[in-house]
């Protein structure tokens, strides 16, 4: 078991091994997001409140779920990077922040495009679940101008961690901000008391959604590893035997 | 065409799931270009050094 750890943690090994997973994965979350799609803008029934604009749910509940997912991937890899000084682990780190800050902008924005005809407001300032997701977005973008203001990647690597690591007190406050403060926004659908509430018509696409997504991001991450692998280990040979073998371009 | 009017909320409903097509293909396309820098980066720098030698 440790040894396969070891292994898969071995730059060239892990760089060999992902090229394998990524398609597959990206297969996957095309599928299914194509699944989830027809379904939840087609088939499933019109919500009895909110009629056809519910259907926003099926983009926005997967970006606002991975804009979080995110953020506890970076946080658990800064943190095992930092105590174990795994360089793969800091890797993941950097690689996730801007994938993190377009799923957060995309909650952010849908949200809105969704508040507009059921709530009669864009933004609400002041919202608990509205403004704690919008620090979210700020800290991935203090996460990626700290690194950029850093040339130096060890010491970007513990600089950033740190702050991944302190801002990790605002994923369950976005969580739970609606359950502790009065909230224009709606409470939980899926993760609550009692199982989802949601009629099957309609969970089924969402869950295709959720999962299609999370495939698709895993695909988007581990691409991006990869890159940042490549250059963490840019004076390695099998780095230099790589990209001198010029077919290994793409 | 009546089903894809969403009712009277075509236009958040559609402009919601643009967007998100939109930032995935974003995504696709900023990784990928990101990883072809990478490589023509350290393959000019190798090539610099090999001139040096």
């Amino acid at each position: 078991m440790w040894n396969f750890i070891h292994k898969l943690a071995s730059p060239p090994h892990f760089y060999k091994l992902s090229a394998k997973m990524v398609p597959w994965f990206t297969i996957a979350g095309v599928l299914l997001v194509l699944y989830g799609s027809i379904a939840g803008l087609f088939l499933a029934p019109p919500d009895y409140q909110q009629g056809d604009a519910f259907r926003i749910i099926y983009v926005h509940v997967p970006a606002a779920y991975l804009s979080m997912m995110t953020y506890v991937i970076m946080a658990i890899s800064a943190g095992i990077g930092l105590i174990w000084r795994m360089k793969l682990a800091h890797a993941v780190a950097a690689a996730a922040a801007p994938l993190g800050a377009w799923f957060t902008f995309l909650a952010l924005i849908t949200g809105s495009i969704w508040g507009r005809p059921m709530w009669g407001t864009w933004w609400e300032w002041g919202d608990p679940r509205l403004t704690s997701e919008l620090i979210m977005l700020f800290l991935y973008f203090g996460y990626m101008a700290l690194r950029n203001a850093i040339d130096d990647t060890v010491k970007a690597d513990r600089a950033s961690a740190v702050l991944v690591l302190v801002g990790a007190v605002n994923v369950p406050i976005i969580h739970f901000s609606v359950e502790w403060w009065s909230s224009l926004h709606q409470g939980p659908t899926l993760v609550r008391e009692g199982g989802p509430a949601i009629q099957t018509a309609m969970l089924y696409p969402l869950l295709a959604m959720i999962f299609g997504f999370t495939f698709l991001f895993a695909a988007l991450l581990l691409s991006r590893v990869r890159t940042e692998v490549l250059f963490r280990e840019r004076r390695a040979h099998w780095v230099r035997d790589l990209v001198l073998s010029a077919e290994e371009a793409a | 065409m009546e089903l894809f009017a969403m009712g009277e909320y075509g236009a958040y409903v559609w402009s919601s799931f643009g967007l998100t097509l939109i930032v995935l293909i974003v995504c696709v396309v900023q990784a990928r270009r990101r990883h072809r820098k990478t490589i023509s980066d350290i393959r000019l720098r190798l090539r610099a050094m090999e001139t040096i030698e």
